[in-house]
């Protein structure tokens, strides 16, 4: 056979394969928007059912062909719900074998599978999935771990604190998701956080000096009080801005005695951040004897007097507030007067124009 | 029995919500566009809407405000259901014009208690 004769049989052979592969690719797109349609319209279906059995969760079967789609439906609605419907479309599930086969997708090989599984469980509350979904934290997938921490977040199990703070410690997951997960879990780790506070990871001990903070878990004060001076920049400012939103007047004397020390500290160790955190919190909690240090900050870089205007601003507002004072038509006069009324007339008149000046484009030109 | 519009881009918040209405007696029109909404509002005249904030073409906050600017429509009471929670986008809500605001995740029995109360109002 000549090589001429050998490349034509290549050139028939490859002829009449051509239109056969693009035929069978036709076949193949053909057929997955079949499948689709046929998923959508199954879901269209399935619809109605599961709505139906929100208010008679025993009375349907959704297992069989509708199992999936209706797998589908509870995934988008779950989230969305709270309450006895929530609760119910959870039982069905759960009755259905929904839940249990997303338990056991935890353990699948594919990474789409237990990322899937840990959503479903999470958007169900399902209480059931916390051990599982805590091993989850230490995944070799990380779109899996940060899935499994937020799903633990939405189950609210206080069991699934200390796991997400090792996961924390050893940056498997995120600060944020961590942070997030345990805001959801609530007052119910109350006892876990304030163990946490006094954790070797400073990772973990600003995680809990925030989320404390934000919890409003005012018997954590006094530890929180004790990270004022931690070694790690990131705790230390977390710490204040814990007892800033935790509001408590206790908190001021110690806050007053860390802002004095910043603003007197030589310049290459001073920590803006930190001392203009301390302005904030004293602004925050509105003790009055806060009201010289916040004087002092004033005289500071644009940053710190700019804080320590707003914070004066503020204190002032509430206590109007409180005095039940008639709503002030005009900018200059609604700044002046919110400032405390124990500040001499110079220091009005400066904390009056500062807030003025931040509050308009060019003041904030001028850092 | 009333009628009552409800527009969400979600389908499965749809039916739930139509699902729940209509089986307390009411006629419900869906639509899942802001534009559609806002047309429905125009053809049905319905006598109260549910509305997400978040939806293709117009945004509920947007279709309130054409509400708002209409005379023939500026009486239908509103109650936004959305998932934006934060205290801006509430005062948001109720400056353009809504009467009431349910954050997602809702009870949607809540929903149909509210429904049910502010259409009494409405009717007296």
């Amino acid at each position: 056979m000549t090589i001429r004769t050998a490349f034509e049989i290549a050139l028939l052979v490859l002829s009449l394969t051509l239109p056969l592969m693009f035929a069978a690719l036709g076949f193949l797109k053909l057929s997955r928007e079949w499948r689709s349609r046929r998923y959508d319209q199954l879901v269209e279906e399935t619809r109605p059912l599961v709505m139906a059995a929100l208010d008679a969760p025993t009375s349907i079967d959704l297992s069989g062909r509708h199992g999936a789609a209706a797998e589908t439906i509870a995934a988008s609605l779950l989230p969305q719900l709270r309450g006895a419907d929530r609760d119910n479309l959870a039982n069905l599930l759960e009755q259905g074998g929904m839940l249990p086969q997303a338990r056991q997708g935890l353990r699948s090989r594919r990474a789409a599978r237990r990322q899937r599984s840990a959503e479903l469980l999470g958007a169900a509350g399902n209480r059931r999935a916390t051990a599982g979904l805590a091993k989850m934290l230490d995944d070799r997938d990380e779109e899996v771990r940060q899935t499994a921490a937020r799903a633990l977040g939405r189950i609210g199990d206080p069991l699934s604190v200390p796991p997400l703070l090792v996961a924390l410690d050893l940056k498997r997951v995120s600060a944020h998701t961590v942070s997030m997960a345990l805001l959801r879990i609530g007052s119910a780790g109350a006892d876990e956080l304030t163990i946490a506070l006094a954790s070797d990871s400073p990772r973990v001990r600003a995680v809990a000096a925030d989320t404390t903070g934000a919890l409003g878990l005012i018997a954590a004060v006094p530890t929180i009080e004790d990270l004022l001076t931690d070694e790690n920049h990131t705790t230390r400012i977390s710490a204040v801005r814990a007892l800033g939103r935790l509001g408590v007047p206790t908190a001021t004397p110690t806050l007053i005695r860390r802002l004095q020390h910043e603003l007197v500290v030589p310049s290459l160790t001073f920590d803006e951040d930190y001392a203009r955190a301390l302005i904030t919190s004293l602004g925050q909690i509105g003790e009055r004897s806060a009201i010289p240090v916040l004087e002092q900050s004033l005289m500071r870089s644009y940053r710190l007097s700019s804080a320590a205007a707003d914070a004066l601003s503020e204190m002032g507002a509430r206590r109007a507030q409180h005095s039940n004072h008639e709503s002030l038509d005009s900018e200059d006069r609604r700044t002046s007067d919110s400032v405390p009324s124990e500040m001499s007339d110079e220091t009005r008149d400066g904390v009056a124009s500062t807030v003025t000046q931040s509050r308009t484009p060019q003041g904030n030109n001028l850092s | 029995m009333s009628r009552i519009l409800i527009a969400d881009d979600d389908r499965d918040i749809c039916e739930l919500v139509s699902f729940k209405l209509a089986a307390l007696g009411h006629h419900v029109i869906v639509e899942h566009d802001g534009e559609g909404a806002l047309a429905a509002a125009r053809t049905e005249s319905p006598e109260l809407i549910v509305l997400d904030w978040m939806m293709p073409r117009l945004t509920g906050l947007e279709v309130c405000v054409a509400l708002q600017t209409d005379p023939a429509l500026a009486r239908i009471p509103v109650i936004l259901l959305t998932a934006r929670a934060q205290d801006a986008d509430i005062q948001r809500g109720f400056n353009a014009g809504a009467n009431d605001y349910i954050v997602k995740p809702f009870s949607p029995r809540v929903l149909a208690s509210r429904v049910h109360a502010m259409l009494a109002r409405v009717s007296h």
